[in-house]
């Protein structure tokens, strides 16, 4: 199969500071990739048999060394979608770049059987760039996915509801987006980091997108955040724990008042 | 090809000094290079275009990985996290010192880092809900060691079983390379050993391997389907439960914490306990529990033998400070490298050894 996986670099921090325009600010941060990126990456690297896994992330071109660790797992190519212009972009100019990158790998590349992202990122939370992927690819989508098998040509996939598993079945091209942890991401290998040492990265701007300014970025962003604020300490009532022993005397106590 | 979270590191440590006079290779060699300073100053200089070479990679194997800077940093930074990438960038760029790479080679043909045949030890039932995992160093070179602690746990009524095969924990080989999915496939191997067993409670006689199995494997999704527990901890327990009473030894002992023990898995009580147990008169020495300073390890004497003499001379020094004449240890690791420098007026003894005389 030949897969194509939608991943974002997310940063690991406690606390993350905004622009007046309430962009983050991801500078002199250290930036891991989204767990549920992960695991649709882990999925797409145990079905692609002899088909290829693309990365693509669009980012700073400080992505590029993460990029590298993902091609020493097994990844046969990054694409890293950079320029300027991106900055800002919301959820829906995100998916409307990464959807003519899609496109422009589609003719450049070989054609792909499947897309897979991870069905939310822990930065913003939203959960809706792969749907918006899907409609502008106008490709058949399912969230929420804890298994996929591929069987007589048949996408063949677990979907976590709210009350249990659904099982589904779907042909390709599809879009799909994987729960985080689904598939734990296996370490790079020695001879995969040799391997990657000598992989090129392939970088796509605006230009080379055919991208107006207008379509990108904060300019092609219909969403506009007014405020953000911190989350009011105290709003529950909650005591912190001091440590652990505390925490457990508490917990003991809770549960001591909870009727049989 | 470091990872940003290193770089954050290096990028702090690289002028600072505040942990050196902790770094057991740094104080015993005096050499500027054994600092963690100097370590990460190096690696940011590769992070600016200087030319990865083989004495960079020399200096990132001239550290135990004891965890000591780290441990001592009030900013949170750890050392430990870039030199261990550093040791994967050595042998991606086929720059592993000469004695690392043979030690490379005994593990992928034997599966330890002596290249024998691991010695077989039998537990008193094939099937038992307690397992004693062995580990190499232990069964390789302190066969007493794992007599005495069978005994105990024989005493103490509890029937356990060993794995036949013991499969590497893939501490020795993570500490060599990094943490790379060839050391993650190993740690799956041995946890799918384990799980076979069915045993619900894994004793494991090495603290480092403790520690891989307690922190990376759950990192790593190699779960373990039973309760991981330090050798001490579960020994300390027994004495607890009235299932071991130790006849009373007089004397004065003195005991050195090893660093994943105390420092990684945070330990250091359960020993002391054992110690208490048993009428002896414990000596605290300088840098005790998370602050102990670490002697060398079976690892470092195995690669850069010298190296090991003289941290392990170096902790030597603190044992010499205390009144008693003799140290007590519980590590087959700490056994090795600091028996193998007693000094004449010292004696070292393993303490299940002792216990195992007491009950
Ligand atoms: S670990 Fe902390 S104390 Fe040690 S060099 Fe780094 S920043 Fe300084
Ligand atoms: S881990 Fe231990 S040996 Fe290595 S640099 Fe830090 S203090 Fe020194």
């Amino acid at each position: 199969m030949n897969i194509i996986v939608c991943i974002k670099l997310v940063p690991s921090v406690m606390n993350l500071t905004m622009d007046q325009e309430y962009v983050m600010q991801r500078d002199r941060v250290v930036q891991v990739i989204n767990p549920a990126d992960e695991a649709a990456l882990e999925a797409a690297l145990r079905l692609k048999g002899n088909g290829s896994v693309t990365v693509i992330t669009m980012g700073k071109p400080s992505g590029d060394d993460e990029l590298r660790s993902l091609l020493a797992r097994g990844v046969d190519r990054a694409v890293l979608i950079t320029d300027k212009a991106f900055a800002g972009a919301d959820t829906y100019a995100t998916a409307r770049t990464l959807s003519v990158a899609v496109n422009s790998l589609g003719n450049n590349l070989e054609d792909f059987d499947l897309i897979l992202c991870g069905r939310r990122a822990i930065d913003g939370e939203t959960g809706q760039v792969p749907p918006e992927l899907a409609i502008l690819l106008k490709l058949p989508f399912v969230t929420n996915i804890t298994k996929i098998n591929f069987n007589q040509g048949k996408i063949v996939c677990s979907r976590r509801l709210e009350e249990g598993i659904e099982e589904l079945e779907l042909g390709t091209p599809a879009i799909l987006s994987l729960c985080e942890y689904s598939y734990p991401l296996r370490l790079a290998t020695i001879l995969g980091l040799q391997k990657a040492r000598r992989m090129q990265i392939i970088t796509l701007s605006r230009e080379m997108l055919g991208l107006k300014k207008e379509e990108c970025g904060l300019k092609g962003s219909p969403t506009r955040v007014r405020r953000i604020t911190g989350q009011p300490q105290g709003i529950r009532n909650v005591t912190i724990a001091k440590n652990i022993d505390e925490g457990i005397a508490r917990l003991s106590e809770l549960i001591a008042e909870v009727p049989l | 090809m470091m990872s940003q979270n290193s770089k954050k590191h290096t990028e702090a440590c690289r002028f600072c000094w505040m942990c050196r006079h902790l770094c057991p290779v740094g104080l015993t060699t005096g050499r500027e290079v054994n600092t963690p300073r100097a370590k990460a100053l190096l690696l940011s200089m590769v992070d600016r275009g200087e030319k990865f070479d083989k004495d960079i990679a020399q200096a990132m194997y001239e550290c135990v990985l004891c965890g000591s800077c780290t441990n001592d940093c009030v900013t949170g930074f750890d050392p430990t996290i870039f030199i261990r990438e550093a040791r994967t960038m050595a042998a991606v760029e086929d720059l592993l010192p000469k004695a690392v790479e043979e030690i490379i080679t005994n593990i992928s043909n034997t599966g330890n880092i002596y290249g024998v045949q691991k010695p077989k030890y039998t537990g008193t039932a094939a099937k038992a809900e307690v397992l004693l995992y062995i580990g190499e160093v232990a069964a390789c070179k302190q066969p007493t060691l794992v007599t005495a602690i069978m005994s105990l746990l024989k005493k103490a009524d509890i029937p356990f079983t060993v794995l036949e095969e013991e499969p590497a924990s893939a501490t020795f080989l993570g500490d060599l390379i990094g943490f790379v999915e060839e050391v993650r496939i190993q740690a799956k191997d041995c946890a799918n050993a384990i799980n076979t067993s069915g045993a619900k409670t894994v004793v494991v006689l090495d603290s480092y391997e403790a520690t891989t199995m307690k922190q990376r494997y759950p990192e790593w999704n190699c779960t373990i389907n039973a309760d991981v527990v330090t050798a001490t901890s579960f020994i300390a327990g027994l004495i607890e439960e009235g299932k071991l009473v130790p006849k009373k030894i007089t004397g004065e002992v003195t005991y050195h914490d090893d660093s994943r023990l105390a420092r990684d898995l945070d330990e250091h009580e359960p020993v002391r306990n054992i110690i208490k147990a048993m009428g002896l008169n414990l000596q605290e020495m300088f840098l005790n529990r998370r602050m102990a300073k670490c002697c060398g390890s079976e690892l470092l004497k195995a690669y850069a033998p010298e190296l090991a003499a003289l941290t392990a001379e170096g902790r030597w020094e603190d044992v010499n400070r205390t009144t008693a004449d003799t140290l007590v240890v519980v590590s087959p690791q700490v056994m090795n490298v600091m028996g193998a420098k007693v000094p004449s007026a010292k004696q070292i003894k393993d303490l299940y050894v002792l216990l195992d005389q007491a009950c």
